[in-house]
């Protein structure tokens, strides 16, 4: 169980990551500074992820593209990189609940931080934080072709 | 790595020797009230029929305290109420899904006395949520019920996107 939850956390978190190097190029000033300080904080998410599935000697295969929404201005990317972050607190609610102890205070904190992030990037609190319906996030390439749900209309892909 | 060595689903806190988990709970400094559990839970520690019962109440504390300083804080700075109602909203949203299934309705708590100066008031509810949203990760290690871990786990997120948010208006 604990698997497939590191799984996808390392998936969403290579997608932080990916969408992350995308939209950080429509920012300046502060805003950049908050993205590339963001996208440390995932990588070493992302190893921590990667560790946990080497531990149990598994490597999973990550997807080599994501689909990121196009972006034409800081707005659009702040708000992209705020469904990033809401995503991914779904991926660390998930995690936490299927491991113990360390690692489910691990994926507690980071559910805090992710979402705290997507605060910073001009999402309004909520009582019960979950993804945005009109997902933003950057989805792998290679799946975006099962479902429009995953895809938005206006997505360009970048590899 | 729980496939590899099979382990019981919980290594409880409890069963490790003479602690029980409320011990463990208020000596991991998470700062609620043992007298106040104590007034409030219907039935013995360790003989409920809801395992996360401890969980819930201490959750169902701290959110009546967050409740009763917003309410303060509101009251003593009425500027500040379109930007805290909300928040205050979502912390009754909190109470409301942890004390969902609680034998007894849980009582407010006492008004409690804040800063009447708006930094000095905003840096309260702050600290407020900071502390809150790590008791939750605290109280989310030792529940066993996956919907309760996740529940309080969410709610934590919640708190800790309040305090980016307090951030943002105090700026």
């Amino acid at each position: 169980m604990s698997t497939e939850a590191w799984t996808l956390v390392a998936e969403g978190e290579e997608a932080a990551i990916f969408g992350y190097g995308v939209l950080t190029a429509e920012l300046a000033g502060a805003e950049r500074t908050r993205a590339l300080s963001a996208t440390d904080a995932h990588r070493v998410a992302r190893d921590r992820a990667r560790a946990a599935l080497s531990a149990q000697d598994l490597n999973p295969e990550v997807p080599a593209a994501f689909e990121v929404p196009t972006l034409t201005n800081a707005t659009g990317a702040m708000a992209v990189a705020a469904a990033i972050e809401l995503r991914l607190t779904d991926l660390y609610v998930a995690l936490s609940a299927s491991t113990q102890d360390a690692d489910r205070k691990y994926a507690s904190q980071t559910a805090q931080e992710t979402t705290a992030r997507a605060v910073m990037w001009g999402w309004e609190p909520q009582a019960f934080p979950t993804a945005l319906a009109d997902q933003k996030a950057p989805v792998p390439a290679t799946t975006t072709s099962q479902g429009s749900a995953s895809s938005p209309n206006d997505g360009a892909k970048i590899e | 790595m729980s496939q590899q060595a099979p382990t019981p689903r919980r290594r409880m806190p409890w069963a490790r020797g003479s602690v029980s988990r409320r011990s463990v709970l208020v000596a991991g400094g998470l700062g609620i009230s043992a007298g106040l559990l104590g007034c409030s839970a219907p039935s013995i520690p360790g003989f409920t029929s809801d395992p996360d019962e401890e969980p819930k109440l201490l959750t169902v504390a701290s959110e009546q305290e967050l409740i009763a300083l917003y309410s303060a804080v509101i009251a003593a700075i009425p500027n500040l109420a379109g930007a805290l109602d909300p928040i205050r909203t979502q912390h009754t949203q909190h109470l409301s899904a942890i004390a969902a299934d609680l034998a007894q309705a849980p009582e407010p708590a006492p008004a409690p006395t804040v800063p009447a100066n708006r930094a000095a008031a905003l840096n309260l509810l702050r600290k407020a949520e900071r502390t809150a949203a790590r008791l939750r990760t605290e109280t989310a290690v030792v529940a066993e019920d996956t919907e309760v871990i996740e529940l309080l786990v969410r709610i934590g997120a919640s708190e800790a996107s309040h305090n980016a948010y307090l951030q943002k208006i105090n700026a």
